[in-house]
């Protein structure tokens, strides 16, 4: 630790004559920070990112004048000429154009790229709202959903937006919205994401090898901002589909701004009207709420209170005289003060608390037998991370994190508990972490994090890299890796994420442990194309898997009689994209060639497997075209067919408790089958229009334009005397339209 | 764009259907299948011994019964040949002489084929299980109504016993354990001793087909008794009359067998879709099949429908 301080004072020493910019980027049209902006000095080496508040801060610039370039992906670069004088400390805040939504021409200025090349880093990819709002979808747009588009990306089926990210689970990734982890994001079973796409503005994405101010997953990691608010004016948009409608309503107040964002199914009462007419159908509806008040409270100090609501809810009462029905609930809540300081020039603040809380209940009882299972997870944080420009050529990052958790896991059989899991670990995080430019075409990130979680008293130190070096203008070499652990697991349902859960792993159960490390190249021979290699390599162990058939004959459940524990694997694979990124014409395509395994002792004899998402090829298309008010996409997805395990043999044996004899089908190994390719096309068309004097679009969408209706699952009956395999079909061809406005 | 239009005649064109037999994997056929249950207190069982066949052709229990094997169990450093049955193909019958099955005992099969494969497995039984009470709880508060009678007390005269007589999904019935065992696990089974008697479950959401599929007998889960009290679940009675409700003290090889097979999964949630067709813990050197004891006691009532 004397060490790093000895260096900082020693940056400080040297760079206290030259002159210092500093400054925050904002977005002209509404006054929203823009993070990850690039500021780059056209005729010296000099340049930096702006940070997550769209702050930044340049030192060491020697006194003359200079041009400073700003650029931000969907805007017009920015270019300023700046006379500095010795020691001087200029503050300038960008204001940036968007690019607006209907140009016909590309308006994007080509700036020097050195710098933003030079800090593109492995296995990271943004996302802009604007690029979400174009993809085809199922009734509306969709972040998860969109994000499976990418390589190195899937979906486990058409109803689910789980993201398995380079042959990890969805409980290998972390998902974040503000900063704060979001614990179940998905609405109707799966079906959507709870980011309402208004609210969105901009999304950072690490495939892998994320750095070490994120922790806690073993594989990615999801980082979504969602808007602070219109600081111009009072502005709103909205859209109704035939799922739901939303709307996001914004505005300034003094020295600051505010959002609301809400979004509620109108699926309840078309379902009542079709109880009504006598067919049994569940009542269901989800709402999200999304609100934010943001206040400069001085030059240097701001507050962003932030506050998140979901909840979906399905009643299906069955039968009441017999006391048959089936209820569910589950939930998000987040609420969040962040103060930022500018403390100097070069050294910025962010202090969070933050109460997030996911629960869940599923309640049903059939002809008079309750069962339940219920699920909280109570997440309440301190955290403080420091941003400091110490140098032309480094910036540090450093922070620490305090969480105490509160996780209850019950299940209850005939008014009998079952399982029982009561705890409250602590979980300390700090880490620091450096952007250090080791020479004009390269760049590194070096970080370490350290973590202790108190159940089991369990120390792990985490280092991270990754490094970023130009071979020559338009070209990239990329290499990252690094240790990571996970304290925290979610068991997730295909096609069932209402019945997510969380359970922390206790001291019978040791954290989940990968290594990673990542390769690229990538080359961009003009801001119009990227192409990129990457391959990727995950190294697995203490992997956990829910043991749902393990009996806790005990008053306290621990960790180890919820899961199968001890499990090893890895992930390896090539990803390639090709993506062009102006004009008319925009789009990518993406190619994944991929391996993953995993071994459980008490899994198929300890035998190595492949998981069902093992995808040997994944490929998507994705493309928008826009002509004149009118907007086309069109996405085309292939992929090898999911991994199942086969009937081998069919034999009798009597059920044990019955003495009835049963004919069986004798599983073959795991998953050594598999089901046929998955492909699908999807295809939207987008008409801008003016309605009642503000911008609207009017939208179709088709999923699955040829109805290919692709294997999901195969199921054995062996009620007759041949052996009768069944595959359930994923989803036929399913239009939907809609629209969406602007005010 | 016209591209992805001039290949959509093309895509249309590739169904996603194929032949069944595709989705068999590579056949597995004549692997020895073992069948036996050990039950403490009760006579040495009777052995199945039959071969899997393909899944691709027509199954009959009879033509995959293995009729010329030895077969010996082993215990307590005493042997017993069984014979095969001359009039079931694949049966295997214990000596005549053969003691009932004891406690914390350690039994071996051995099976040995004509072809010279050999199949082994071995168990060991839990302590005896007894119910020491039966009782009727109220399903709001949970006291007890009323104590019910046991076989010990009254024998068969159970099923006419008028505390016995309890009312379809009104109350909780529960069976009260002497002990709490030390073994993996307990699992329930119920029987419907009627042959006609009325279904008494009657639901607006029940088709004819699903009424039709309600069998007279069924087993649960593996499941933990808590403090030594099984509570039996209405859904689990759909006839009236007479009912026998046993409790299985597990040993490790039925508890395995039970809470990986994929036809009598646990439920609960998590997991892909698919991946709990997955091959059972069979605990049989040489071949597949069930090997396993349990101790167990019953209970007696009868069920009518509510007024």
């Amino acid at each position: 630790m004397l060490r790093i301080a000895f260096f900082l004072a020693l940056y400080l020493t040297a760079t206290s004559q030259a002159a210092t910019l500093s400054g925050f980027v904002r977005d002209s049209r509404d006054g929203e920070n823009l993070p990850n902006a690039t500021i780059a000095f056209d005729d010296l080496p000099l340049g930096t990112l702006s940070n997550a508040e769209g702050y930044y801060a340049v030192q060491g610039i020697p006194a003359g004048t200079h041009a400073i370039t700003f650029t931000y992906i969907g805007h017009r670069a920015l270019r300023d000429t700046l006379s500095f004088s010795e020691g001087e400390q200029l503050v300038l805040n960008a204001d940036m154009e968007s690019e607006s939504i209907r140009i016909e021409e590309e308006t994007i200025v080509t700036a020097d790229r050195l710098q933003d090349e030079l800090r593109q880093q492995a296995s990271v990819t943004a996302l802009q709202a604007q690029t979400l709002e174009r993809l085809p979808s199922v009734g509306e747009p969709d972040l998860l959903r969109s994000l499976q588009l990418l390589p190195g990306v899937q979906a486990a089926s058409d109803i689910s937006s789980g993201l398995y990210v380079r042959g990890g689970g969805p409980d290998q990734t972390r998902i974040l919205l503000d900063n704060v982890p979001l614990y179940n994001p998905a609405h109707a079973f799966g079906f959507f994401s709870t980011f309402n796409p208004d609210a969105i503005k901009d999304v950072t994405f690490y495939k892998g090898a994320y750095p070490a101010q994120y922790g806690g997953n073993l594989g990615a990691v999801l980082d979504v901002q969602n808007r602070e608010g219109n600081r111009r004016e009072v502005s709103g948009r909205g859209g109704v589909s035939l799922i739901s409608g939303r709307l996001l309503v914004e505005g300034p107040i003094k020295n600051g701004s505010w959002m609301l964002a809400g979004r509620r199914t109108y699926l309840d009462p078309v379902l009542a009207a079709v109880r009504k007419a006598g067919a049994d159908v569940p009542d269901y509806y989800f709402y999200d709420f999304n609100g934010k008040l943001n206040r400069q409270l001085s030059e240097r100090d701001n507050l962003v209170v932030s506050a998140y609501l979901g909840s979906d809810r399905l009643d299906f009462d069955l039968d009441p005289d017999s006391d048959t029905f089936f209820n569910i609930k589950w939930g998000n809540r987040a609420l969040t003060g962040r103060w930022t300081r500018v403390f100097s020039p070069a050294l910025f603040g962010r202090f969070m608390a933050f109460f997030s809380e996911y629960e869940s209940d599923i309640s049903l009882s059939f002809f008079d037998t309750p069962v339940s299972f219920s699920n909280q997870v109570q997440d309440l944080s301190l955290k403080a991370d420091f941003d400091y420009f110490a140098s032309a050529d480094h910036t540090f990052k450093s922070g620490v994190q305090l969480s105490y958790y509160e996780f209850d896991f019950n299940s209850a059989f005939n008014q009998q508990e079952q399982e029982n899991l009561d705890t409250e670990p602590l979980l300390l995080s700090t880490y620091i972490q450096d952007d250090w430019q080791l020479t004009p075409l390269t760049n590194a990130r070096i970080g370490l994090r350290a973590n202790y979680f108190d159940e089991g008293q369990h120390y792990t130190l985490e280092p991270r890299f990754s490094l970023s070096r130009v071979l020559q203008p338009g070209w990239r070499l990329k290499l990252a890796g690094g240790l990571y652990h996970q304290y925290l697991q979610l068991v997730t349902s295909e096609g069932f994420s209402g019945g997510d859960f969380w359970v922390p792993l206790d001291e019978t159960v040791e954290p989940g442990r990968s290594w990673q490390a990542v390769t690229g190249l990538e080359w961009e021979p003009s801001r119009r194309y990227r192409l990129s290699a990457e391959a990727y390599y995950t190294d697995l162990a203490n992997l956990v898997v829910l043991d749902n058939n393990t009996v806790a004959d005990n008053d306290q459940t621990r960790s180890e009689d919820v899961f199968k524990t001890g499990g090893t694997g890895y992930a390896t694979g090539l990803e390639l994209f090709l993506e062009k990124r102006t004009g008319r014409l925009r789009g990518w395509l993406g190619y994944t060639l991929g391996w993953t395994r995993r071994t459980f002792a008490d899994i198929d004899g300890g035998r190595s497997f492949a998981p069902k998402y093992d995808r040997r090829h994944d490929a998507s298309l994705t493309t928008t075209y826009q002509q004149k008010k009118w907007i086309w996409s069109a996405n085309f997805v292939y992929g090898t067919g999911q991994a199942f395990t086969p009937a081998s043999a069919r034999y009798t044996l009597r059920d044990p408790a019955t003495g009835l004899f049963e004919d069986r089908a004798l599983p073959a190994r795991r998953n050594t089958g598999r089901l046929l390719p998955y492909h699908r096309l999807d295809l939207g068309a987008r008409r801008m229009l003016t309605l009642f004097g503000s911008d609207a679009e009017f939208y179709l969408q088709i999923f699955n334009v040829y109805s290919r209706r692709n294997e999901w699952f195969v199921q054995y009956d062996t009620d007759n005397p041949t052996t009768e395999p069944t595959v359930v079909k994923m989803l036929p061809v399913v239009p939907t339209f809609g629209l969406n406005f602007a005010f | 764009m016209k591209i992805l239009l001039l290949l959509l005649p093309l895509l249309l064109a590739c169904a996603a259907e194929r032949e069944p037999g595709e989705l068999f994997g590579p056949s597995e056929a004549d692997l020895v299948v073992v069948d036996a249950i050990l039950i403490v207190d009760q006579p040495m069982p009777d052995v199945f011994l039959r071969r899997t066949l393909s899944p691709s052709g027509n199954y009959s229990a009879a033509t995959a019964a293995i009729a010329d094997a030895q077969l010996i169990i082993h215990s307590a450093e005493q042997s017993y040949t069984y014979m095969a049955d001359p009039d079931s193909a694949g049966r295997y019958l214990p000596p005549a002489t053969a003691p009932t099955i004891a406690p914390l005992q350690t039994y071996r099969l051995e099976a040995s084929l004509p072809d010279g494969r050999t199949l082994t497995a071995s168990t060991t039984t839990p302590q005896r299980l007894a119910i020491q009470k039966l009782l009727l709880l109220n399903e709001d508060n949970l006291e007890v109504e009323r104590e019910l009678k046991l076989f010990a007390e009254v024998g068969d005269g159970v099923y006419s016993a008028p505390e016995n007589e309890v009312v379809y999904r009104q109350g909780l019935v529960e069976a009260v354990l002497a002990d709490e065992l030390d073994v993996e696990a307990y699992q329930l089974a119920i029987f419907n001793l009627e042959e006609d008697s009325p279904l008494l479950i009657d639901a607006d959401f029940l088709e004819q087909d699903d009424l039709d599929e309600f069998e007279r007998e069924g087993a649960s889960p593996a499941l933990s008794v808590r403090e030594g009290r099984a509570r039996l679940p209405w859904f689990a009675i759909a006839f009236a009359g007479r009912h026998k409700f046993k409790i299985y003290a597990l040993d490790k090889n039925w508890f395995d067998f039970i809470r990986t097979d994929p036809d009598s999964d646990g439920g609960g949630f998590g997991g892909l879709l698919g991946d709990q067709f997955q091959r059972p813990i069979f605990n049989v050197t040489g071949g597949i099949g069930f090997f396993a004891s349990a101790s167990v006691d019953s209970i007696g009532f009868s069920v009518r429908a509510a007024q």
